[in-house]
């Protein structure tokens, strides 16, 4: 039965995917108003958040006053409006080595492809041919099959891409293979793009030393992804800097994405605000809203707060998460301005980070 | 004494962020004026004999620098103070109290200056880690880390009374000490955990007016909101302002303050293995009803008679485990 209100959810959902902007008859507000109630009434968990908060379900006209849901919780329950029969797809978070790892379960990703294109063809696609090399600086599906990350990127491969399978993917038993990189790289004579973590970019870097990769010019560069339980971390800026140098490319060309396994939805940096934080932009069937962390009501305009993002790809799980980030909306989206600041310790009663820290 | 008291209570209300009340009771319950000989002798006993001890404090309740200093002085006549640089006042009142010239309190250290003796250094992973690497080939290193405490309700226990016990624990320092219990295993089924859980939230009710939480800062109550959250996901929640009682058949590590996680357990033989990788975090163990009988689930932490998790005896650490808190013994 919920599977037939599912199925009629994400095709709403597609339908505003595929023409936001000219669906009259629909309206984001008014699919996520029946989302959040498709998930009070399926989603075991929510429908306790919901009425912790006192929320007539059936009164409510406004999705607004729907509560997100942690991404905590994920760690915590099932949150999913199906058994686990149903969702025949699960992608985890990388988690902790206390062995609380995330879990977003799927019935199918049609939503989420289907999102991670449009979003992702406006945003990296180049325009100049239908297909282009698409190079994976990641593990392939095959070592990482329950990635988010792994599993959009080997979709722009798929579905954008020259090279075959996975061998657009040059991490691979915890290996970089940079001199396949550079070989493919070298026999390229279109622009191409290429993605990666963070942390796997770094590790390239610290490989090539000064040596470059010439990427043809107008090709991209797309990195994601922090150093969260990383031993190293770079700054982004300078990541950004010595990536463009690395592709002799120039540093418009390095963009960066935002997303996270509790989410269907991508964002994608547009720019560096006036106080020197990178703004992302977010497609038309997301929002990101920054809220006070402890009200959890939206800040006034132009206040940092945590981000709640509510994401109508999300049909089968949490429509609105919220999640640790600080963010601010500027003109064009929302800066991104890191995780909230550490608590002041006021004694010696051990701090949750302390232990993940002293676990890794 | 308590002109002392008097006269530094608001000023040690603003730094150590208890509410006056709180300052009060962790002044009358958790401070060892009053040790008996035969914990004294243990204490003595406990130690090695050092030419010199340098303590430095960091992240400790503030009542904690009098067991720092006797501990010090246990080992050698010789002791040096560097306060923790938040709460400084609370060790500059003791030294003056005891007046004795060979306590001596400085403001900074320079731990690569410590050629010899002992070094008795408190404070977070990190910052021990720090220190560590700092330590010459010829000082000892004793440090002592952070952690939590857990209670166990056996299956015998009334559970208002075990409640009102456990609160005591709570409030004192409002979780913020490395003794102070987060999570409550309860011996029995679901039920009996909810109910006890209730026994919890009313219990703290009533302390909420006797001695009224601090002051906490934003990012704590985000975790707090986070926590709550997530809670009602899968478990109970009882929220009230200023605590929350959540209970859930798994373990899950709340933010300290005053949040108690409640989780039922089949014996209390399974409180390892329910702890999980938490398991070697925790300092002491709190016991309602039968003490000696549960002593062994210490398992190398301080066991404690639940109501008095936050008043070790005076005989040594309060925390025996050794750093860094990678197994339990």
């Amino acid at each position: 039965m919920n599977g037939q209100e599912s199925d009629a959810l994400h095709a709403r959902v597609q339908a505003f995917i595929r023409t936001p902007e000219t669906s009259l008859s629909d309206s984001y507000e008014s699919i996520a108003l029946a989302i959040a109630r498709f998930q009070f009434s399926h989603v075991h968990g929510y429908e306790r958040l919901c009425r912790a908060r006192g929320i007539d379900v059936a009164a409510s006209t406004a999705h607004s006053v729907f509560p997100a849901v942690p991404t905590d919780a994920f760690k915590l329950a099932r949150v999913s409006a199906f058994a686990p029969h149903d969702t025949p797809v699960a992608f985890r978070t990388s988690g902790t080595t206390l062995g609380d790892r995330g879990t977003h379960w799927f019935r199918h990703t049609n939503s989420y492809d289907m999102g991670a294109l449009a979003f992702g063809a406006e945003h990296l696609r180049l325009a100049s041919t239908r297909r282009f090399p698409v190079l994976v600086v990641g593990p392939p599906p095959s070592e990482l099959g329950d990635s988010s990350l792994t599993h959009m990127l080997s979709l722009f491969v798929r579905e954008w891409g020259t090279l075959p399978g996975e061998t657009a993917f040059f991490l691979r038993g915890e290996k970089l293979d940079v001199e396949r990189l550079a070989e493919v790289v070298k026999h390229i004579d279109q622009q191409a793009l290429v993605c990666g973590t963070s942390f796997a970019f770094v590790h390239l870097l610290d490989e090539l030393e000064s040596q470059q990769i010439v990427l043809p010019k107008g090709s991209r560069v797309m990195q994601t992804g922090g150093f969260k339980g990383r031993s190293r971390s770079v700054d982004a800026g300078e990541l950004k800097r010595r990536l463009a140098q690395a592709f002799a490319l120039d540093v418009a060309s390095v963009t960066s994405e935002y997303g996270m396994t509790e989410l269907s939805t991508q964002f994608y940096e547009v720019g560096t605000s006036v106080r020197g934080f990178p703004v992302y932009a977010e497609p038309p069937w997301a929002r990101v809203i920054p809220v006070d962390g402890v009200t959890l009501e939206p800040v006034a305009a132009g206040k940092e707060g945590i981000a709640r993002i509510e994401d109508l790809a999300n049909v089968d799980s949490a429509w609105a998460v919220i999640v640790g980030d600080r963010v601010r909306r500027v003109d064009g989206g929302f800066e991104l301005l890191g995780r909230a600041h550490d608590a002041t310790p006021r004694g010696c009663s051990i701090a949750i980070d302390e232990i993940l820290g002293a676990a890794r | 004494m308590s002109r002392l008291r008097d006269q530094y209570r608001s000023e040690l209300s603003f730094v150590t962020k208890l509410s006056p009340a709180g300052v009060d009771f962790a002044l009358d319950h958790a401070l060892e004026t009053d040790p008996s000989q035969a914990e004294l002798d243990a204490l003595i006993d406990g130690a090695t004999e050092a030419s010199r001890v340098v303590v430095v404090l960091s992240s400790n309740v503030f009542t904690a620098s009098l067991r720092a200093i006797a501990l010090a002085k246990a080992a050698a006549a010789k002791v040096i103070v560097k306060p923790s640089r938040r709460e400084p006042m609370f060790v500059r009142l003791l030294a003056e109290y005891a007046s004795d010239p060979d306590v001596e309190i400085v403001k900074e250290i320079d731990i690569r200056s410590i050629e010899h003796g002992e070094l008795h250094a408190y404070g977070s992973d990190a910052t021990l880690q720090t220190i560590a690497a700092q330590v010459p080939n010829g000082a000892v290193l004793r440090a002592h880390g952070t952690g939590f405490g857990v209670a166990c309700i056996d299956a015998t226990a009334p559970l208002d009374e075990a409640a009102e016990a456990l609160s005591r624990d709570v409030v004192l320092f409002d979780q913020s000490g490395c003794l102070s219990p987060r999570i409550a295993f309860v011996v029995g089924d679901s039920e009996r955990a909810e109910a006890f859980g209730r026994s919890v939230y009313e219990a703290l009710n009533g302390w909420a007016t006797r001695v009224p939480r601090g002051a906490v800062d934003e990012q704590t109550l985000m975790e707090v909101r986070g926590y709550a959250d997530s809670m009602r996901m899968v478990g109970a929640v009882l929220e009230a302002k200023d605590h929350v009682v959540a209970i859930w058949d798994r373990v899950r590590l709340p933010p300290a303050a005053r949040v108690v996680h409640i989780v039922p357990l089949r014996g209390p033989e399974l409180l390892d293995a329910a702890l999980g990788k938490l398991a070697p975090f925790v300092t002491t163990v709190g016991a309602y009803g039968a003490p000696l009988e549960m002593r062994w689930l210490s398992r190398g932490r301080r066991a404690a008679v639940l109501g008095m998790m936050q008043s070790p005896p005076l005989d040594g650490p309060v925390d025996p485990r050794v750093w860094p808190p990678s197994t339990v013994t």
